[in-house]
């Protein structure tokens, strides 16, 4: 009987330094992606394209080139650069973070187009949408360099 | 009536933090500051829209957008969240490893 209990106690012990090791033994976890360098260039370009559209936009308030219809090439473009950059989030493991925020970025594309066929009709009426691509740019920008984990940062 | 930017966002702030938690300290400054931008923005559509600047519509979409930024900001808390979870495990595991090849005197792990 004596025999017995000692060895479970051996094997339950065994079992959980096997179980240690094992787990140990990755020396590390990951639970979210790696800092993704061309996303961070990409993710910066991308708002320096958007700044210069708002500058642009601002300075022809008034006037026909303000007008939707000559912003056409604009938006094509930028929904080019994000798909081709929700792509690449969508490939990289444990990404799905960014992916969201980039899918809702698209989404916020297309409410701009929207806010802009209906015409812009002072200065100040831009500044909001401005004011949410700079946030939301930085944030994902952020959220990119918080994956550095202290390497490099 | 109008929008007061405070009391909005005081309770983004108070809901933010239900949901992270423990994790709260580690990203409040940056919460704070973003959430307050949001509110901010939402008070400036309201203005802007009293004042005829933007359409009934227009003013619609723009808390659309603001929303989705919203979503942005708190998906990024919710990744630098998970930095900050993974560090703490990852630290703790170190500590296991050194412990014990330290006992062993050779290098199990």
């Amino acid at each position: 009987m004596n025999r017995m209990k000692i060895g479970r106690v051996v094997s339950v012990v065994l079992f959980l330094f096997s179980v240690m090791v094992l787990g140990v033994g990755c020396a590390s976890i990951k639970l979210i992606s790696d800092y993704d360098k061309k996303t961070d260039e990409a993710i910066t370009v991308l708002q320096r394209k958007f700044e210069t559209f708002f500058v642009e936009i601002e300075g022809r308030v008034g006037s026909d080139e303000a007008l939707y219809v000559n912003s056409t090439e604009f938006y094509q473009q930028i929904k080019i650069d994000i798909s081709a950059i929700q792509l690449r989030a969508r490939a990289l493991p444990e990404n799905e973070i960014t992916e969201k925020q980039i899918s809702i970025l698209r989404e916020n594309v297309l409410i701009l187009e929207e806010f802009h066929k209906e015409g812009i009709r002072s200065t100040e009426a831009i500044q909001p949408a401005r004011d949410d691509f700079n946030r939301a740019l930085s944030n994902i920008l952020k959220l990119e360099l918080a994956k550095m984990r202290g390497e490099g940062s | 009536m109008t929008i007061d930017v405070n009391d909005l966002l005081e309770r983004m702030v108070e809901a933010a933090k239900l949901v992270f938690d423990e994790s709260w300290p580690d990203v409040k400054e940056h919460a704070e500051t973003e959430l307050k931008g949001v509110a901010e923005g939402i008070v400036l559509i309201e203005r802007l829209r009293i004042d005829g600047k933007i359409s009934q519509k227009q003013s619609r979409l723009l808390i659309r957008m603001k929303e989705n930024t919203a979503k942005i900001v708190l998906l990024t808390l919710e990744g630098m969240g998970i930095v900050v979870v993974e560090k703490a495990i990852n630290a703790a595991l170190k500590v296991v490893k050194d412990t014990v090849n330290g006992v062993l005197d050779f290098r199990l792990i």
